[in-house]
């Protein structure tokens, strides 16, 4: 059977609600005024270790800092 | 004149920074629905609604403080609970009203 429900315009660009929905709160992020706007962002910075495991065991981790921004 | 009769309105809203930011009895609050601007009062319908980004607005008496949202839904329940649930909500005097102007000109030439 077809689908009832026309496809929203975010999933129809390729992406999920959830990255739609993080995209539409940086750009909110980034329009605050002074003190609230570098607390929001700097809130949204992660950094992590992230490593491949093959056959069992971990490859050497790589280190990335990434701030919201793509 | 309806809300003397009703259980009153109450309203938790969580956004992904804090968990539940408030909860509260209030009178009514205006949502920024896909749909449009839609009004819940108590005794609403149960509804669940998507937000487009916009303005909502919480009335407590003769007190209304505005919020921008991002994106996100309100889920209404039979029982005059509203849950609000957003990834940012910002009150509107934290808004830079020239760099949202400024980034619209960028966004809006980006397109064209």
């Amino acid at each position: 059977m077809a689908s009832n429900a026309a496809v929203p315009f975010w999933r129809a660009a390729g992406m999920t609600y959830i990255t739609y929905s993080n995209i539409c709160a940086n750009l909110v992020r980034n329009c605050l005024k002074e003190p609230y706007k570098t607390d929001a962002l700097s809130r949204e910075k992660v950094h992590f270790s992230i490593s491949k495991w093959t056959d069992g065991k971990p490859e050497k981790p790589t280190l990335r800092t990434d701030s919201p921004e793509e | 004149m309806f809300l003397f009769l009703q259980p009153p309105l109450t309203r938790s809203h969580r956004t992904v920074r804090r968990g539940i930011v408030r909860r509260y009895e209030v009178d009514m609050v205006i949502v920024p629905a896909t749909t449009g601007q839609m009004g819940v009062l108590p005794g609403h319908v149960a509804t669940i609604a998507e937000f487009k980004p916009g303005v909502l607005s919480v009335h407590e008496g003769s007190e209304t403080t505005k919020y921008f949202v991002s994106s996100g839904f309100v889920f209404i329940h039979a029982n005059s609970f509203a849950d609000i649930i957003t990834v940012k909500a910002v009150p509107l005097d934290r808004i830079n009203a020239n760099l949202v102007q400024k980034r619209l000109v960028d966004f809006t030439q980006k397109l064209s």
